[in-house]
């Protein structure tokens, strides 16, 4: 049997960002976030869920994002999130920010693959 | 941005929920999402039991998350109890320091304060140095009678009250006062002291510093409440020189402008005082800096002050011309009418016109004067003056002569020379006219004026000792007794002596007002030839008549000894046997007469 493999570790501050994209879409409540971003990710990331709400009330705190309990699809109240007009400006900074990072990432893995020497005896 | 903008940009807001909501909150969020994990399991076919499990397992630990979630919502309610406990902190730590702060200075207060005792203890123990050493049999004061502190002012200020090395027993006099106040100034001028009597105003004894060095031990006795006045020639500070380079000018006219701007308001004593510096300089430099800085004088009180110190530094120095007339303007131009009185009163009393009656006529006036030495104009208004009552009559000449009678011309340290000239213009002549009108009023005015203007032996006998008859009407003939207390006329003493015994042997009313004009005439004379017969008619008759009438009014300052109503005729006896060395041996040779009492005044009869 094949060990199961281990989540990716998520970059630090990632989750801020990928919280406000689900959010951008729609309002929501932590447990569907959390559900979007694993169906987005086909299932690569995953966070132990508690950790996500930690995360909300912070970036509620700093004005990004506002709540409302509401009933949900199951008819049990549950707390949604909106995403604010800051914290759409947010998302827009992170992103770019994200966009420039992961560049900038590809080239070194760029450079690194062109410059690795070849093992003797042939290919990895 | 506004101080509560900032103030809420820097301390936001806590949140308004209280801990337990909360908590609450947060475990709804967990519970709504562990039961979304269990339906999403159970219907992907996990038994409850597995769901429940599998769902922590993805959940991860909540307790963990509640912390941290509870740490995110109270963090600025955590904060701001920090702040609070700070500032707590501060404001205690303030509080103990003000408090040790109050201690130490109340407790150095009263360490002070019981040197102070002892200091002044001490000094009541010791004889001031310089001051006359009590007699062996006088009485040392009792408890009730120690010394207590005289306020003395020195110039208007108040100078250490009740600092003084004080005699340990005996009396306290003006003179023992001053020789214990030892430096209180260097060059006393005059002598006040205030006292107020039992139903009348103030009484006020003035004596200059020579005279109270003549008198040996047997000065004003001071009492507690008497409040002491020394007038002294005003020090000027420095900066009372004026520099000659422009620059320094400009700076010492500065600095005196600063003095002016830095009078406080309300304080007459400290604006008079500023006054009589300015007055002491020279008159051109005086006139420069209170001309520069009138309109910063900061109230109308303190610039009646500076007029008056101005006013009498100069009304007897008229030929100084001291621009005398033109400080006045600057008092006469001033908007506010209580700045006018002051100049109103004093032009009346130089120039002998009282502008209050037609203000209209003082511009044109002095625009005639203004350019013209100040003593001219002095002298031509008081010849005006003159003219003008040879023709007038009645009331109009009840008001010149009242004019004259308060005229600066005519007072005592004024300059001979404008005596004279008011003689000369024949004044007296005109006044001898006057005194035989019918109006009781005017006679005495008038005869008030002959005493100012200390006319001759002949004239004195001629025109106002008539009026000594007792058929007179009392206010003409306390007004001829009263002008011989302005003259110089010590051939008059034995003839107001004469009137004093007359009336004291007609009889008069209680209170003595019959004896009071004489005995003051004879007291201003300082005919000290009077004392023996003084005493003999407080012996004749010690009534309060007497006592008073010529006690209060003729012995107190021919003798010095205040005046005491138990003062009867065997105590003045008694002390003038002890004391009459001191007036030469041609007085302390002069018998007490024997005195005939007055007529007793027959029983009255009741009327049926």
């Amino acid at each position: 049997m094949m060990a199961k493999p281990a989540p990716p570790e998520l970059l630090q501050g990632t989750l801020d960002m990928m919280i406000l994209k689900t959010l951008s879409a729609a309002p929501n409540h932590g447990y569907g976030v959390v559900r979007r971003i694993r169906q987005v990710s086909d299932d690569v990331l995953q966070v132990e869920e508690g950790s996500l709400y930690p995360a909300l009330h912070r970036l509620e705190k700093r004005g990004y994002l506002t709540s409302e309990w509401q009933r949900s699809e199951s008819n049990r109240r549950a707390k949604y999130y909106r995403l604010t007009p800051k914290g759409r400006s947010q998302l827009r900074a992170e992103t770019a920010r994200w966009a420039d990072l992961s560049a900038a990432i590809g080239k070194v893995m760029d450079a690194a693959t062109r410059t690795m020497p070849v093992a003797p005896g042939g290919a990895m | 941005m506004s101080f509560p903008a900032l103030l809420s940009h820097l301390l936001p807001s806590p949140d308004p929920r209280t801990p337990d909501q909360i908590e609450r909150d947060v475990d709804n969020e967990f519970a709504f999402h562990l039961a979304a994990i269990e339906a999403e399991l159970t219907d992907a076919g996990a038994s409850p039991e597995q769901a429940r499990r599998a769902a922590f397992e993805r959940f991860g630990d909540p307790r963990k998350y509640r912390r941290q979630c509870r740490r995110i919502a109270m963090k600025e309610r955590i904060m701001l109890q920090r702040i609070n406990a700070v500032l707590m902190v501060i404001v205690l730590l303030a509080v103990i320091g003000v408090s040790v702060q109050m201690y130490l200075t109340q407790r150095y207060n009263s360490l002070a304060l019981a040197d102070i005792t002892r200091q002044l203890s001490t000094m009541r123990q010791q004889p001031a140095p310089g001051t006359a050493t009590p007699g062996e049999d006088e009485p040392a004061p009792t408890a009730s009678e120690a010394y207590t502190s005289p306020v003395v002012y020195v110039s208007g200020s108040v100078q250490r009250p009740g600092v003084y090395g004080l005699p340990g027993s005996g009396s306290l006099t003006l003179t023992r006062l001053l020789a214990a106040a030892g430096d209180l100034t260097t060059s006393p001028a005059r002598v006040q002291v205030m006292r107020s009597l039992d139903g009348e105003p103030t009484a006020v004894f003035r004596q200059t510093v020579s005279d109270l060095s003549e008198i040996a031990a047997d000065d004003l006795k001071l009492r507690r409440d008497d409040l002491i006045l020394v007038h002294e020639e005003p020090k000027v500070g420095p900066g009372a020189a004026m520099p000659s380079s422009p620059d320094e000018y400009e700076k010492w006219l500065a600095d005196w402008g600063e003095k002016i701007r830095a009078l406080p308001t309300n304080n007459w004593r400290a604006a008079f005082a500023l006054g009589q510096q300015i007055a002491a300089l020279d008159p051109e430099q005086g006139y420069r800096v209170l001309e520069a800085y009138w309109s910063d004088v900061p109230d109308a009180d303190a610039k009646r002050q500076l007029i008056k110190a101005w006013y009498f530094k100069y009304c007897t120095q008229l030929d100084q011309d001291a621009h005398l007339l033109h400080v006045m303007n600057l008092g006469m131009t001033d908007p506010s009418v209580e700045v006018q009185g002051f100049p109103l009163n004093y032009l009346k009393a130089l120039v002998l016109r009282d502008f209050s009656l037609d203000f209209a006529a003082y511009a044109p006036w002095y625009e005639r004067n203004r350019d013209r030495p100040c003593a001219e104009v002095v002298v031509d208004e008081l010849r005006r003056a003159v003219r003008e009552l040879e023709d007038a009559t009645g009331g109009e000449a009840l008001r010149i002569v009242e004019l004259i009678q308060n005229s600066s011309a005519l007072r005592r340290d004024q300059s001979a020379a404008l005596r004279s000239g008011l003689i000369e213009a024949g004044l007296l002549d005109i006044l001898e006219r006057l005194v035989s009108n019918a109006d009781a009023e005017l006679t005495a005015a008038a005869l008030r004026t002959i005493g100012k203007l200390h006319a001759d032996e002949a004239y004195m006998r001629r025109v106002v000792v008539p009026f000594f008859e007792p058929d007179h009407e009392a206010t003409v003939r306390s007004a001829a007794i009263w002008s011989f207390a302005y003259a110089e006329a010590a051939w008059a003493g034995d003839l107001l002596l004469e009137t004093l015994v007359d009336d004291f042997r007609r009889g008069g009313p209680e209170e003595g007002g019959d004896l009071c004009d004489a005995a003051s005439a004879l007291s201003e004379l300082g005919h000290v030839k009077a004392i023996p017969t003084m005493i003999g008619i407080i012996d004749a008759q010690s009534a309060d008549r007497t006592v008073y009438g010529v006690g209060y009014f003729g012995l107190e300052k021919l003798t010095g000894v205040e005046y005491n109503e138990s003062h009867n005729g065997p105590w003045w006896r008694d002390w003038w046997e002890q004391n009459k060395d001191r007036f030469g041996p041609q007085v302390a040779a002069l018998p007490i007469p024997e005195i005939e009492p007055p007529p007793a005044l027959p029983e009255s009869v009741d009327d049926p």
